[in-house]
């Protein structure tokens, strides 16, 4: 089934002699559970791409339907519910509210959507042990490592159990051990819970965590790889190699 | 923590100060107004007019020749003096009221709780207030020492008053005796301080007009009303002035309010606009900075309530010494109690309507920005520079003993506090860094109680 359906998005920022094209014509398909990568050199649109299905800015031409609904041309007040329930965000600087604690910055898209805490006390503590931070609940985000907060952020994004969660970068800001963690968290959420989620990256190893590979190049999509084998992440290079030529 | 607390602080002391004058001068003019009403009511009693004189006593011939005037119905003569009781341990101060017990009644309510009312229009008989009387153990039938210009004199107390009527006088600290006897202790044979007139009924200013006539101009003749009228005119002085002062004072107070949550807006773009992509809407955003302002204007205006109600202690002491008169009463009137905390909350949230506004147009992409804030150094200092010269002036000009003083009547001073609170105000930025976690904590308050009707 699909969930997420983009047809020819074009996005331009500014205008006149500054004028730039980040995305023309992408075209893209998820479906429900599914965990695809996109990627692509810097500067081609992913980001972009990202925010317009997120609905956190809107495309110059072009729609977005998500879970059967229209996300295009779509009022700020209905947009705004659109991201409250159905949307998950993972942000590559993880974007913590530093005065709130573990707990709180989880909870946070509920409390902005006022649901009492008496409705989703379970599935918080449920969702805080899964992303390991049980012990940490009371804990301000500063008293954490950054892999820490890639998890607090990871379970906000979770938290209202949104059709899609878009991660720009996730690990672009950890190591390679915590990034790891992070990805097998993410792979994990969408194949044992049947999340569906899309992941901006740049590192083959990376995209090699998730099902299919959607590579970018100046603005458009120009090729899609189901993973699934055994060399995923030399496919992968190989693609990338290829389509740099 | 203590960076917030500071500028929470700071934030609120501007409402605070306004919202504490407007209360303090609404108490102490309706006190004291109140009080010199009450005493003027005591002592003039049914009296339609009052004839004084220029200077400090007059010849009694003038009762004579009041009583020939057509339209007076009763001339009550008296004299008023100060003195004090010798023998007590407090030597509480008194005023004497010396009368002619055989007219008096008519145009003064004495009400007698113990003992009898003066006889004869002369002896060493006293009658005082039985309020009074019970603080300095005084009975009747005790002797009393008093001063007087024949140096320390004894006096029996014949009689004790309800504290009604002529025993509200000076708040009971009156002492009433026959008219000879006062005459005579204070130097004053054949002489009067004043004269209190019943009129036939409807034609009270005619013989006002009347008495002035013959009389002459030596005379004051005026109603006790006018005198009331007289002291709210003089009170209106002071009212003005304070106004003044509490108009400068809320006007800062809204200052640095918008200053404040200006800053938490810029500081928190990136936050605000996380909220944004998580789903928080624009009127949630401005709630959000709303509900701050309330906080700030609620904690502002309840410590400015009490500040009001101590400024109003201190200046109902200035009043009192200035109608020389005890302001026994403290009244504190509703209505000045709801308009300063009201005038405290709206100005709070006037000043946060504009940041709120640009709290709620942030949009969600801001989350991800990462150059944060755009001030620039050098305007800063030009910014800092400025202010700091503004305090200067400020208190160049203001620098006066009497700023705070009970006539204010220098425009320049009041400009100059007026410089002195604006350099403050634009000074904040610098006092405080730009760090707050004022935040996001009432935030969640709000959220859980307001989120769903923004949904
Ligand atoms: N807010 C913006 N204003 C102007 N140009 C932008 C803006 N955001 C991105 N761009 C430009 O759009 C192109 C695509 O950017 P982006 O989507 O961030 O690429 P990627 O994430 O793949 O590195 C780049 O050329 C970038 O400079
Ligand atoms: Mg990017």
């Amino acid at each position: 089934m699909t969930i997420l359906k983009a047809t020819n998005l074009k996005k331009i920022y500014g205008m006149g002699l500054t004028e730039v094209t980040a995305l023309n014509d992408a075209s893209l398909e998820v479906k429900s559970g599914e965990f695809v990568a996109i990627m692509g050199p810097s500067g081609s649109g992913k980001s972009t791409l990202l925010h317009l299905l997120g609905g956190l800015d809107v495309p110059t031409s072009g729609k977005i339907d998500l879970a059967g609904n229209s996300i295009t041309d779509l009022s700020d007040k209905k947009l705004t519910l659109i991201r409250r329930e159905k949307i998950g965000f993972i942000f590559q600087f993880f974007n913590l509210l530093p005065t709130l604690s573990v707990e709180e910055n989880i909870a946070l898209p509920l409390v902005i959507a006022g649901i009492h805490q008496s409705v989703y006390e379970e599935r918080l503590s449920k969702l805080i042990e899964t992303v390991g931070l049980t012990d940490r609940k009371k804990h301000r985000p500063d008293e954490l490592s950054g892999g820490e907060q890639q998890r607090v952020a990871i379970a906000r994004a979770f938290i209202a159990e949104p059709k899609i969660v878009l991660a720009d970068e996730p690990t672009g800001n950890l190591d390679t051990k915590t990034g790891r963690e992070i990805l097998s968290l993410l792979k994990d959420s969408s194949k044992e819970l049947g999340h569906t989620v899309l992941m901006v990256t740049h590192e083959p190893a990376a995209a090699a965590y998730s099902e299919r590979v959607i590579f970018l190049r100046d603005g458009s999509i120009v090729r899609s790889l189901k993973l699934g084998g055994e060399n995923d992440t030399e496919t992968i290079i190989s693609n990338l190699k290829e389509l740099e030529d | 923590m203590r960076i917030r607390k500071t500028r929470t602080a700071l934030t609120t002391i501007g409402i605070i100060l306004g919202v504490a004058v407007i209360l303090g001068i609404s108490i102490t003019n309706i006190s004291t107004v109140a009080a010199f009403t009450d005493m003027i009511d005591s002592i003039t009693g049914k009296s339609d007019f009052t004839i004084n004189s220029v200077s400090e006593s007059f010849d009694e011939k003038t009762l004579d020749e009041v009583d020939k005037i057509s339209g007076v119905e009763v001339a009550a003569p008296g004299i008023s003096r100060g003195s004090r009781l010798t023998k007590k341990k407090e030597k509480p101060d008194v005023r004497i009221i010396g009368i002619d017990p055989s007219i008096d009644r008519k145009v003064r309510d004495y009400s007698i709780a113990n003992g009898e009312f003066l006889k004869s229009d002369e002896g060493r008989s006293i009658i005082i207030v039985e309020e009074f009387a019970k603080e300095n153990k005084i009975k009747v039938g005790d002797k009393l020492e008093l001063a007087t210009d024949k140096g320390f004199s004894v006096f029996s107390v014949i009689g004790l008053l309800d504290k009604t009527g002529v025993g509200r006088f000076q708040n009971g600290s009156a002492i009433f005796m026959p008219l000879k006897t006062a005459q005579n202790e204070f130097n004053l044979d054949n002489r009067l301080t004043f004269i209190d007139v019943i009129s036939t009924k409807d034609d009270v200013e005619q013989t006002i007009k009347k008495t002035k006539k013959i009389l002459g101009g030596n005379f004051v003749v005026e109603r006790p009303a006018k005198r009331v009228e007289a002291m709210e005119e003089s009170l209106k002085a002071l009212q003005i002035g304070l106004s003044f002062f509490s108009a400068v004072a809320l006007f800062v107070g809204g200052f640095l309010i918008f200053n404040t949550l200006s800053m938490v807006v810029i500081e928190r773009t990136k936050e605000l606009g996380l909220l944004r992509s998580i789903g928080a809407s624009r009127s949630q955003l401005a709630t959000l900075i709303l509900t701050e302002a309330l906080i700030i204007g609620f904690i502002g205006s309840v410590i400015g309530l009490i500040a009001g109600l101590l400024l109003a202690r201190g200046l109902i002491y200035i009043m009192s010494e200035t109608i020389q008169s005890n302001i026994s009463t403290f009244e504190v009137p509703l209505r000045g109690l709801i308009a300063s905390i009201f005038v405290g909350i709206v100005i709070s949230v006037i000043a946060s309507l504009q940041p709120a506004l640009t709290a709620s147009r942030i949009p969600p992409l801001m989350a991800i920005r990462t150059n944060r804030g755009e001030s620039s150094s050098s305007k800063n200092y030009l910014l800092l520079i400025s202010s700091l010269l503004i305090i200067v002036v400020g208190v160049a000009t203001s620098y006066r003993p009497q700023i705070f003083g009970y006539l204010p009547g220098s425009t320049l001073s009041q400009a100059g506090a007026f410089l002195l609170l604006l350099g403050v105000a634009l000074l904040t930025p610098f006092l405080v860094k730009p760090f707050s976690s004022l935040f996001s904590r009432p935030f969640l308050i709000f959220a859980r109680s307001e989120g769903r009707l923004a949904s």
